[in-house]
């Protein structure tokens, strides 16, 4: 990283030619907002930031960046909380809030072709007087951007039944690594050959930066119930989960907060009348059509209650599903009051390993030193262990650190992963090594390479820095200069 | 060039390699059918290949060998019937790991068990084998409402000729750790590798299964039926059209739900505007020859118009026209699809009839050549219609995993 005095002259001055005066930062105070992402804990500054306005500019960036060296980052809300924009060697933030138009929506065909900038609620805001939305729901959906949400093939509480985002693209535009401007997929679905789709969902920004995006639409569902229930312990909410399943019963969402988190939650404004007393509190939504609702959700009380549910509340209308989903929305928001830090976990375990997992989490809680609050998808065993702990304690920092390491090797170690939709970024890169083998790593950096053969393209992320082994090219390159 | 039969005898044992049968890929002839016992004499199976430079085609109970470019050079057939073990299922976590060579409905049948399934439905799917499913990435009338077989792969092992296997994703259902390959390999035609594992995301069982059959008097009334049931409260899993007495149109429509939502929902369709025939609850007939449209055959060429689902019914009647008498042809509006199926014949009919279809869609719809006569392949058609760009792209792809382009060579394109 350098100052903008001695950084890429030329390659700025191309920069502002190209995108004009206001579209290019390289002031040392303006960039301070985009040295990190909401992963907080890894900063570097980049040495400017640019704004495009369309794909003919991301495309034009790209060839410049590659033809002066410099290592370029794309960046949406910067909602990520594993470091996917992070500009980990400086270089050029490629930040496509500007692009956020939604080109075209068709209602009939049930498609919305967006640019990347565009945030997430908005799309679903935009299109919910056809009686459609766009159905991944990450937490962040007020903010983040749909090209984020690509990048990270983002999740949400809802796609437990309805999918991911790679579900919901039908095409990309996307300018690669290469320079190259590509298109796959489109309106019209089923192009043959290798998914490249599948491949570039996910890709974390590494692979190119996606410029335009066909999604699907998806209709509004008929009929919507929450139902919320508190359990005496986490196990019977465990296990009413388990029977959910069990019984063919796919809900829209299956959400478990525990003890400590209702603590937090009831200790707070954002207040949503869980029992203090209750071990664990189970949201579950239905969704579908009018017809045969009431038996569906009769069938759901029924397991519930059966499992030890202390009680039932079930939302009547929109506004009281509002409030049954207030506490879980604003969990994290919460835990950040009370400490002045805190970390949370990603990891995704099988389904029938969840109770066990989490009584591990607790042990682990205990030899570390750490209260563990527990805010989960139980429906997907996606858990999302949240620690609260003070970033000006070292020693702190060192023991969450260590913690979160071992909640990693939990997971991989009952047949899970290590990330179930923020991303392996920075955060998790140098953890790769515990779910996959060296020739696994060795053949996505190959794959990478042929989007991104010069690595300029978000550099530093996904693979290891310190392999075990030895990988010839593709896992890092040293900082570029710029000439 | 060594004799592919004694090499991978001496792999994998006499057994292990027939002496007498052979796979045709279009038109050209296996030197040697290998079909390894387990994953480890795969691997060596292939390795052999690809230190012989033998050009070795994965083949499950190759069904869908009409599928693809003409292949260029074809020595082994090295079959994936022998790893046929469901590796895990475990009902709770709505996910099993299988073998590439386990039979779809080997499959279903215990995942039925379980109140569960795997919401795929491709022509053929009798014979065809999960690998084969994956490597087709084909489709069915579900479609419609349950996406491509890419949708529901969430794991791979995979096989390569320099003898080692790599995987990507995993065992769990919501999982973003590491890039995607498994879905790259979705639709690859074992071009990239020969999957020897695979996990998948599964579903439950709905309760309750019916067909709602209806009649338009004509193209319009069937266009906007499908508009309407997009639009309307409705889920349907499939629904298709297709033309018996021209100008009218015959519909079918799957309802799979709860009993209650599944009436509610014929009731309500029948009130759409179009004339209901007849409602069954065995209708496993009707979707069987519905499926069979699209299915490959040597003598047949079967072409898919990818659409929007607004231009399917105008696609149907136009194609139908096209293709000629004793052509048949489907519409799956809200899968994007119209399938034409029609006799090869002799000489360049066959080829004139691909072009004409070609010539006439509309912008943005593209045509693939689901199945086609070695010879129709050969004069030149360009089956799969991957745009050049991203053909371009999987051609670095191939040098990925397969630099000396021995595994199906030239299916998915030159080059690759």
């Amino acid at each position: 990283m350098m100052n903008s005095a001695t950084f890429a002259p030329r390659l700025l001055e191309k920069l502002r030619k190209l995108l004009g005066p206001g579209a290019v930062l390289s002031e040392p105070e303006e960039l301070l907002t985009y040295e990190c992402d909401s992963l907080t804990i890894s900063r570097v500054r980049p040495d400017a930031v640019v704004f495009p306005r369309s794909g003919e500019d991301v495309e034009a960036i790209v060839k410049l960046c590659l033809e002066h060296e410099v290592a370029m980052t794309p960046r949406g809300a910067g909602t990520g909380i594993s470091g996917g924009a992070l500009p980990a060697v400086g270089g050029v933030l490629v930040e496509c809030a500007r692009m956020n138009r939604i080109l075209e929506v068709n209602r009939d065909d049930r498609y919305a072709l967006v640019e990347p900038g565009v945030v997430n609620l908005d799309l679903s805001k935009a299109v919910e007087k056809d009686g459609l939305y766009y159905a991944p729901d990450p937490s962040s959906q007020a903010s983040c951007t749909l090209g984020g949400n690509v990048a990270e093939n983002s999740g949400g509480p809802h796609c437990l039944k309805y999918g991911v985002t790679v579900n919901h693209v039908l095409g990309l535009e996307i300018v690669l690594g290469t320079g190259e401007r590509l298109v796959v997929g489109g309106p019209e679905e089923g192009l043959a050959g290798p998914d490249l789709v599948g491949l570039l969902v996910g890709s974390e920004g590494t692979f190119g930066i996606v410029t335009k995006i066909w999604v699907r639409l998806t209709p509004l569902p008929e009929e919507v119930r929450t139902l919320l229930a508190p359990f005496r312990t986490m196990v019977e909410a465990g296990n009413a989960v388990s029977d959910v399943i069990a019984d063919g019963i796919l809900p829209a969402a299956l959400e478990i907060l525990d003890q400590m988190t209702i603590g937090l939650i009831e200790d707070s404004v954002h207040k949503a009348g869980y029992p203090r007393d209750a071990g664990a509190v189970l949201l579950v939504e239905l969704d579908g059509l009018e017809a045969g609702m009431d038996a569906l959700e009769a069938q759901v009380e029924e397991i519930l209650a059966r499992n030890g549910a202390l009680s039932i509340r079930a939302a009547r209308d929109a506004h009281e599903r509002k409030q049954l989903w207030a506490g879980r929305k604003n969990a994290f928001g919460v835990a950040g009051r009370i400490s002045t830090d805190i970390y949370v976990q990603d990891g995704v375990v099988p389904r029938s390993r969840l109770t066990e997992v989490l009584r591990s989490l607790e042990g682990l809680g205990r030899k570390h030193g750490f209260t563990v609050y527990n805010v989960f998808h139980a429906g997907d065993g996606n858990i999302h262990p949240l620690i609260a702990y003070d970033g000006r304690d070292a020693d702190q920092v060192r023991r969450v650190v260590a913690m979160g390491e071992e909640i990693l090797r939990l997971c991989v170690s009952v047949g899970g992963a290590l990330s179930g939709e923020h991303g392996i970024g920075v955060e998790k890169k140098d953890f790769m090594p515990l779910l996959f083998t060296e020739d696994d790593l060795r053949r996505m950096a190959d794959v990478k390479a042929v989007f991104n053969p010069t690595l300029l393209l978000n550099p530093r992320k996904v693979f290891p820095t310190h392999p075990c082994v030895e990988v010839r090219h593709a896992f890092s390159k040293p900082a570029t200069e710029g000439r | 060039m060594r004799d592919p039969r004694q090499e991978l005898a001496a792999v994998l044992g006499r057994d292990a390699v027939s002496a007498t049968r052979s796979v045709t890929i279009d038109g050209l002839r296996s030197s040697a059918v290998a079909e390894p016992p387990d994953r480890e004499a795969l691997v060596e199976a292939l390795r052999a290949c690809g230190s012989e430079k033998f050009a070795v085609a994965p083949v499950g109970n190759g069904s869908a060998l009409a599928l693809g470019n003409a292949i260029e050079r074809f020595d082994v057939a090295l079959r994936t019937t022998r790893l046929s073990r469901i590796l895990e299922y475990d009902p709770r976590d709505l996910v099993a790991t299988v073998e590439p060579g386990v039979r779809v409905v080997d499959l279903l049948a215990k995942l039925q068990e379980n109140g569960q399934t795997l919401p795929l439905d491709p022509a053929g799917v009798e014979d065809r084998t999960v690998g084969g499913l994956v490597a087709t990435n084909a489709f069915g009338p579900k479609r419609a409402r349950y996406g491509p077989p890419r949708d529901y792969v969430i794991g791979a092992a995979l096989a390569t000729p320099d003898g080692k296997v790599t995987r990507a994703g995993g065992r769990v259902v919501k999982n973003v750790s590491g890039f995607d390959i498994h879905k790259l390999l979705c639709g690859s035609l074992g071009s990239f590798g020969v999957l020897v594992e695979i996990s998948l995301k599964l579903k439950p069982l709905e309760r309750s299964r019916r067909t709602v059959l209806l009649e338009a008097r004509d193209a319009e009334a069937a266009s906007e039926f499908f508009v309407k049931l997009g639009r309307g409260r409705f889920l349907p899993s499939a629904a298709d059209a297709w033309i018996e007495e021209e100008p009218r149109l015959r519909v079918a429509v799957l309802f799979e739900e709860s009993v209650e939502a599944v009436a509610a929902q014929i009731e309500a369709v029948k009130a759409l505007g179009l004339e209901p025939s007849a409602v069954l609850d065995d209708d496993s007939d009707v979707w069987r020859a519905l499926r069979e449209v699209a299915r490959p055959a040597d003598d047949a060429v079967v072409v898919r118009i990818a659409c929007r689902p607004t231009a399917a019914i105008p696609l149907l009647v136009a194609l139908r026209a096209k293709a000629g008498p004793g052509a048949r042809a489907v519409a799956r509006p809200a899968a994007g699809a119209v399938i034409v199926r029609f006799d090869a014949g002799r000489g360049d009919g066959a080829r004139a009839r691909i072009e004409d279809i070609r010539a006439g869609l509309p912008e943005g719809s593209f045509a693939v050549v689901e199945s086609a006569p070695a010879d129709v392949k050969r004069s030149g058609v360009e089956t799969l219609a991957i745009p050049g760009p991203a053909l371009e792209v999987h051609r670095r792809l191939k040098r990925v995993f397969d630099p000396e382009r021995v595994l199906s060579p030239g299916r998915i394109g030159r080059g690759v």
